[in-house]
């Protein structure tokens, strides 16, 4: 039973992977066809992995409300949404526009629930940078300074106002901020970028073939 | 979609908008129920899409027309959801098994020609430009930018090499390398402040075009709501914690 | 002075927070119309590469966002359809986002309105699918493998749009507008570099820096990078939009961000003194 539980699996993991990779080099037309129905095959069992995100996520808020426990009322509103969310979809059948370019209910509740709910989480993170920044940017040593100075050139001049005044205030120089800013984000940034690039490549080849030998096995999940 | 129906959608979009934003000045009921409403409306819609792309286009109409191929990922599929029952979580190995060695294949040929080959190629390459003539062309502003390229990712790549200690030479051209990770990290606070402004504009502007008589003045309305519902909270907070502090 | 500093230093954050409404609000209200921007070399080179293919040949845009980054891709991908629509190109739209299928198929829809442009002879949307590496590996090789029907459920390969079109290979260029993962990169090294077609991208800011060692080894052939990209696309299909009337606020926030972060170490230098 451990061969079926655990070796098959391991195996599976084994020979696709080794296959997956000699595919890539391989232009031979029995090769591309592999790729095609494991890419495909892939595809529908990654389509069904939201039921398992789905299930784990109703778990816990059913059995807050079957307790009536702290804050049960906000599990019930969750599964309002939920149906917000797919019934109109089921009735439109995943369609947001009719053939005539108007909009359906799917693309009602998308423009009206879905797009402001999300948008807004995501933009009050501007309120929290700039007053984390005026409590906690302090320019301490000359590092930091590199780094403020980076960010100020950066700020200030990829937006019209900041290029109004710094070319200006440096018209003698005969080189806009704007052109300053291109060089920053061409030389230097590009540079620590691309160290940061090879050294997380380097890990992501490293993880990839302890996944496929066997010697990461996490992914199996379980105790056996 | 009717003009009440925009209508509508416009009090709906404002005041969740405002339900959110109210997190700002404290933590209250208002922000409570739209990020629950926020998880499961995502979900839904999710599942929406994932039903007619998926599991109708590519198992059902493909099984209905005698093409069976869909049906082991399909059982496979299936076998992920024995992963939340200990007991029988041994069969979803077999999904999560095809998926990571699939994933794992492709990523290591990938990330070996894009993330490493062609990046070594994109360092190397510009001290060896050369103009259409044959001859080196020397244009000294595009050399010491090569020459800066090349020394920014060695310097990098030397600073994240903790295998070997940090002393001497290696100290030294590490610390070249924390500049260029310093100059680095000024350009990603800056772009991700102009990010998270262009996205703050966006919500500002939707609240401003709500809240003109085209859709009833429903930003002006909500805004009062809000104001409204988190000031009896806090009072009723402030009230329940003189009454403790008793 | 010193106490009036310290109690400054403890600014409550609902002030600073107030400071950033009014900064971004008041541009919408009243609008500073300030100078444009002059476009910058990565932009344009999405640009020329648009103006370099010939009339009636096809291009794939993959919209790989959700709401949480429209402000910044919605603007360049209209802007970027506006183009490619005047210049007559065959427009096909997917994306690798499930959240953005909505404004995927928006953007299609009102850009094609405006040019007068026909569904399923001049653009069609394609809509989504999971697995990304496998979609674009898939792609790659054969695009009716993964994509059989459109959006709307129709059959695609008899499609006017689709004509002379079998695999990812056969698109004249490939826009990508992402803000995360899945998305360019994936597109790069799943995509460009193993079946060798051209790609160019739209980002968002916090993404664009990631992205810039692909501009500079040519993998990518150009890249609009945040708001500021999208108002200089804008500027170059003279059509001033969105982003160009969102900048002037983004330049009042950039100059409050700076001037809380000097006024924050002024008063920390100026403690030590006093």
């Amino acid at each position: 039973m451990t061969f079926l539980k655990r070796q098959v699996p391991m195996l599976i993991c084994l020979v696709v992977g080794i296959a997956t990779i000699f595919q890539y080099y391989v232009p031979h037309p029995v090769s591309n066809s592999y790729l095609e129905s494991l890419s495909k095959a892939v595809l529908i069992i990654g389509g069904f992995a939201l039921l398992l995100g789905i299930i784990s996520l109703f778990i816990p808020h059913m059995g807050r409300i079957r307790r009536k426990a702290d804050g049960w009322g906000y599990s019930v509103i969750m599964f309002i949404g939920f149906l917000i969310g797919l019934v109109p979809g089921i009735f439109s059948m995943a369609s947001q526009v009719t053939p005539e370019g108007g909009m359906t209910s799917f693309g009602w509740m998308y423009s009206f629930f879905l797009s402001p709910l999300q948008s807004t989480m995501f933009a009050m993170i501007a309120f929290f940078i700039v007053s984390c920044s005026f409590r906690a940017f302090r320019i301490k040593t000359l590092e930091a300074f590199v780094l403020f100075l980076s960010a100020f050139i950066l700020l200030a001049g990829r937006v019209p106002i900041g290029q109004m005044v710094f070319d200006k205030l440096f018209a003698f120089a005969n080189v806009t901020i704007s052109q300053v800013v291109e060089w920053i984000m061409g030389v230097p940034v590009v540079s620590a970028r691309r160290g940061i690039m090879i050294g997380i490549a380097l890990g992501a080849i490293a993880m990839s073939i302890k996944i496929i030998v066997g010697i990461e096995r996490q992914y199996l999940g379980g105790k056996d | 979609m009717n003009e009440t129906m925009m209508i509508l959608g416009a009090w709906i979009a404002s005041g969740l908008t405002l339900f959110i934003l109210s997190f700002l000045y404290e933590d209250n009921p208002l922000f409570k129920v739209a990020e629950h409403l926020y998880l499961g409306v995502s979900v839904g819609y999710s599942l929406a899409f994932t039903i007619f792309n998926v599991w109708w286009a590519k198992v059902v109409l493909p099984i209905s027309v005698g093409d069976f191929f869909p049906v082991i990922p399909s059982i496979l599929g299936l076998l992920l959801v024995t992963r939340l029952h200990p007991k029988h979580s041994w069969m979803s190995r077999y999904g999560f098994a095809l998926i990571m060695g699939y994933a794992s294949g492709l990523a290591i040929p990938a990330t070996v020609t894009t993330s490493f080959l062609k990046q070594v190629e994109g360092t190397i390459q510009p001290l060896f430009r050369l103009a259409g003539t044959g001859a080196v062309d020397w244009n000294w502003g595009v050399a010491i930018s090569g020459i800066l390229l090349a020394v920014g990712v060695i310097s990098t790549l030397f600073y994240f090499f903790f295998s070997v200690e940090h002393k001497g030479v290696i100290k030294k051209i590490s610390r070249v390398g924390i500049y260029f990770l310093m100059v680095y990290m000024g350009a990603s606070f800056g772009t991700t402040v102009m990010g998270r402004f262009s996205l703050l504009y966006g919500r500002f502007f939707d609240l401003y075009t709500y809240g003109t008589p085209k859709y009833s003045y429903a930003s002006i309305v909500m805004l009062l709501v809000v104001i409204a519902v988190v000031a009896v909270f806090v009072r009723k907070g402030a009230k329940n914690a003189q009454e403790n502090a008793h | 002075m010193k106490r009036f500093l310290e109690k400054l230093s403890k600014l409550d954050r609902r002030i600073i927070f107030v400071l950033v409404v009014f900064v971004v609000m008041f541009p919408i209200i009243k609008p500073l119309n300030l100078q444009k921007l002059s476009p910058t070399p990565a932009v344009k080179g999405i640009y020329d590469m648009v103006e370099s293919i010939p009339e009636g040949q096809p291009v794939i845009i993959s919209f790989d966002f959700d709401p949480g980054s429209k402000p910044e891709l919605y603007p360049m991908a209209v802007a970027f359809c506006r183009h490619a629509f005047k210049r007559n190109l065959r427009v096909i739209g997917m994306n690798l986002w499930v959240p953005g299928t909505g404004l995927a198929d928006d953007i299609l829809t009102k850009t094609a309105k405006e040019a007068g442009k026909v569904y399923g002879k001049d653009y069609v949307f394609m809509g989504w699918q999971p697995q990304a590496s496998a979609v674009i590996t898939q792609m790659g090789t054969d695009i009716y493998g993964i994509y059989a029907k459109d959006q709307r459920g129709s059959d695609l390969r008899s499609m006017e749009v689709m004509k002379g079109i079998k695999s990812l290979k056969d698109m004249a260029f490939m826009m990508e507008f992402g803000a995360g993962t899945p998305g360019i990169e994936e597109w790069i090294a799943y995509g460009s570099d193993k079946f060798g077609f051209k790609i160019g991208t739209g980002s968002t800011a916090v993404n664009e820096t990631t992205l810039r060692p692909y501009l500079q080894t040519g993998q990518l052939v150009g890249l609009i990078g945040a708001m500021k990209g999208a108002a200089e696309y804008e500027a170059l299909i003279n059509h001033p939009d969105t982003a160009t009337a969102g900048m002037d606020a983004i330049g009042m926030g950039h100059m409050l961000i700076l001037g809380l972060i000097l006024l924050g170490n002024g008063i920390v230098i100026a403690l030590k003194f006093l």
